[in-house]
């Protein structure tokens, strides 16, 4: 295969990708950067790492604490046995208070634009290596007049340990 | 030379074609940015039968109501602009109810049948709420963002949709429309389902008046 070719084979599989995303329902989040946990000689027992996420504009999801019941709190969990080795933990942002035209005397607590989610991880007995902890942020999204399923963001917390 | 030329004429038809029904398959027959009309495929045709459950755990039809007109709604505790429409709901049943309308609501989550039943004695809600299915809501073009409502007529066609919250007037405007859109008096029930499953062809292939529901 010539350079040309692997060029058109690339564009269209790109085309083809972008396609099949639209025709499922959309992501309301997307992971911007999830940094790697180090431990290396002399680092603290635990460590911490802020895992930042983007909400499409003009959409919000709960907080992990909303105000009610009923809505869908935003949360995390770590698959598989290193993320209880490492005795992975989510500590969640302090969202922020909206009313929406609907209803302007209810309060909801949401995070909208950016947000981060820290993860801390602990390296106490744990094996030199490289871990590559499979997470799932669960969330639900609204904007001001809809509500779209729960839905869930997989995404991947690193952790090396050398020393 | 000449064949790259080709090549490159055939990659940007091909990419083309797979852009064109990509966004189009992203749309869909239902638009669920907030407020706006559904432009749908399947206003005017008849409305996909189903059969859920209610709160009761009785087996509910669309096609019992025929003859009324059917206000359906697709809901869910954890949405909050639907939690604003019920009580507009309730006020419009007992404001039209006489007059032919029945507001049928349809539970799309997963938090359980005493849940539902528990928000919607809190809500005051005065009419069927059933449980619904994800497959009801693809019969209906894929229900995305709730509250979706469609307004369908005494003959069982959909007068109109709605994807998001709008105003109380204008679920009122789409309420006449429906009540208006067919002439046969509530109580006429098996005439009106006769001709209709004589005469028109389901939105979906699943679903049939005269067939089996999506249930």
């Amino acid at each position: 295969m010539n350079l040309r070719n692997s060029i058109s084979f690339v564009v269209v599989a790109a085309a083809t990708c972008c396609a099949q995303s639209f025709a499922h329902s959309p992501d309301w989040v997307t992971l911007v950067d999830a940094p790697p946990l180090t431990f290396s000689s002399g680092a603290p027992r635990e460590l911490k790492s802020e895992v930042r996420f983007r909400i499409k504009p003009e959409m919000h999801i709960n907080s992990h604490q909303p105000k009610s019941e009923l809505l869908i709190p935003t949360t995390v969990a770590f698959n598989g046995t290193d993320a209880t080795k490492l005795h992975l933990k989510a500590e969640f942002p302090v969202g922020h208070d909206i009313s929406l035209p609907f209803e302007p005397d209810e309060k909801l607590n949401v995070y909208s634009g950016d947000f981060a989610i820290t993860i801390a991880a602990s390296a106490k007995g744990v094996a030199p290596g490289n871990y590559s902890i499979p997470a799932t942020l669960n969330y639900q999204a609204c904007n001001n007049a809809s509500c779209f399923p729960p839905k869930t963001l997989n995404f991947e917390v690193d952790v090396r340990v050398t020393r | 030379m000449k064949r790259n030329a080709v090549t490159l004429v055939l990659v940007i038809l091909f990419i083309a074609l797979v852009v064109f029904y990509g966004s189009r398959g992203a749309r869909g027959p239902a638009h669920v940015n907030g407020g706006s009309t559904l432009s749908g495929n399947i206003d005017g045709k008849n409305a996909p039968d189903f059969e859920l459950k209610d709160l009761d755990g009785k087996a509910v039809k669309l096609t019992d109501y025929r003859g009324k007109a059917v206000l359906l709604n697709f809901w869910a505790t954890w949405c909050g602009p639907c939690k604003v429409e019920m009580p507009w709901f309730v006020d419009l049943q007992n404001q039209y109810g006489p007059q032919g309308l029945q507001i049928v609501g349809v539970a799309m989550d997963d938090s359980g049948i005493d849940n539902i039943r528990s928000f919607s004695k809190q809500m005051g809600v005065n009419y069927p709420v059933l449980i619904g299915k994800e497959a009801v809501g693809e019969a209906y073009g894929g229900v995305m963002g709730l509250p979706t409502t469609f307004y369908i007529d005494r003959l069982g066609k959909v007068v109109t949709s709605n994807a998001g919250l709008i105003s109380k007037s204008e679920i009122e405007d789409d309420i006449k429309k429906a009540l208006a859109s067919s002439s046969a008096p509530a109580g006429s029930t098996t005439a009106t389902a006769t001709s209709n499953a004589a005469t028109t062809s389901m939105v979906h292939p699943r679903t049939s008046v005269t067939g089996t529901p999506v249930q």
